[in-house]
């Protein structure tokens, strides 16, 4: 059982609890000013659903990056550790995109008139969900642990190569989504201080509290597969 | 504008994104804080 063996350790250190705890004031923090932001001029105060729904998006293509980093280390390196991030990485994801999208729906429907359009940001995040969804199910239909972590590799790598296609959407396919807050290709900012500043905040937060809840969630990996090796 | 809902500061569309973002981020950590107590 070479992918259980690792000599990474299974304790939660005091990183991942200095990033937690940071997270979690950050995240209460940014709620507060959030809730106290002031009124869009067009979108009034649901526009605050800005504050949630750019970092938590924004959080599902950082999952998305560290899935493919992590799963291109495993092919090349073999080593469990990198497998088991990996797959923690895409379960606190999923949970960043599925809200990416929740939020999303809920500010369409007040401002668009309609929960879903068929546009191309949300079509491109959909799929994203999607193959997010279909590595889980990989991992979960796979019992050899080596071909499971190739075949998971694979797709995580896969899910990647949507991530650029859906930022960008907003600007090849111009449609119902507005295009970026911030464009990261022109580095424009196109929101207001008042109302940018609460946003990077809990953009701020939720970074730590991502990577906090993934180094948690691969404590926990760790220690299962060391108990299932002894 | 007063008649205008998305004016209304507790319009449920946002009420529902904070309580969605927040309930399901800090529920997941204290899932996995229970996860882990429970495998010491």
């Amino acid at each position: 059982m070479q992918l259980a063996r690792s000599n990474q350790t299974n304790r939660l250190d005091g990183l991942t609890l200095g990033l937690l705890g940071l997270g979690v004031v950050g995240a209460v923090v940014g709620l507060v000013m959030a809730l106290s932001a002031p009124p869009d001029q067009s979108q009034g105060f649901v526009a605050r659903i800005f504050h949630v729904h750019v970092p938590t998006a924004w959080m599902a293509y950082l999952a998305s990056f560290g899935a493919l980093g992590y799963s291109v280390a495993y092919l090349v390196r073999r080593k469990a550790h990198h497998d088991r991030v990996a797959a923690a990485v895409v379960e606190v994801g999923l949970i960043f995109m599925a809200l990416a999208l929740l939020t999303g729906m809920l500010w369409a429907r007040p401002t668009w008139g309609v929960y879903w359009d068929w546009e191309p940001r949300l079509t491109t995040t959909a799929i994203l969900l999607a193959i997010y969804v279909g590595y889980v199910v990989v991992r979960g239909a796979i019992e050899d642990p080596e071909l499971r972590a190739k075949a998971a590799a694979g797709v995580a790598i896969l899910g990647a190569i949507n991530v650029p296609i859906s930022y960008m959407s907003v600007k090849w396919w111009r449609s119902l989504h507005q295009t970026q807050s911030i464009d990261l290709t022109t580095g424009k900012i196109n929101v207001d201080a008042a109302i940018l500043i609460p946003m990077l905040v809990n953009l701020a937060a939720f970074t730590l509290l991502f990577i906090g809840l993934v180094r948690l969630r691969s404590i926990i990996a760790a220690r299962e597969a060391a108990r299932e090796e002894a | 504008m007063p008649d205008n809902p998305l004016w209304n500061p507790a319009n449920p569309f946002v009420a529902w994104t904070f309580v969605a973002v927040y309930g399901l981020v800090f529920g997941y950590l204290g899932y996995l804080l229970w996860r882990y107590q429970r495998n010491r």
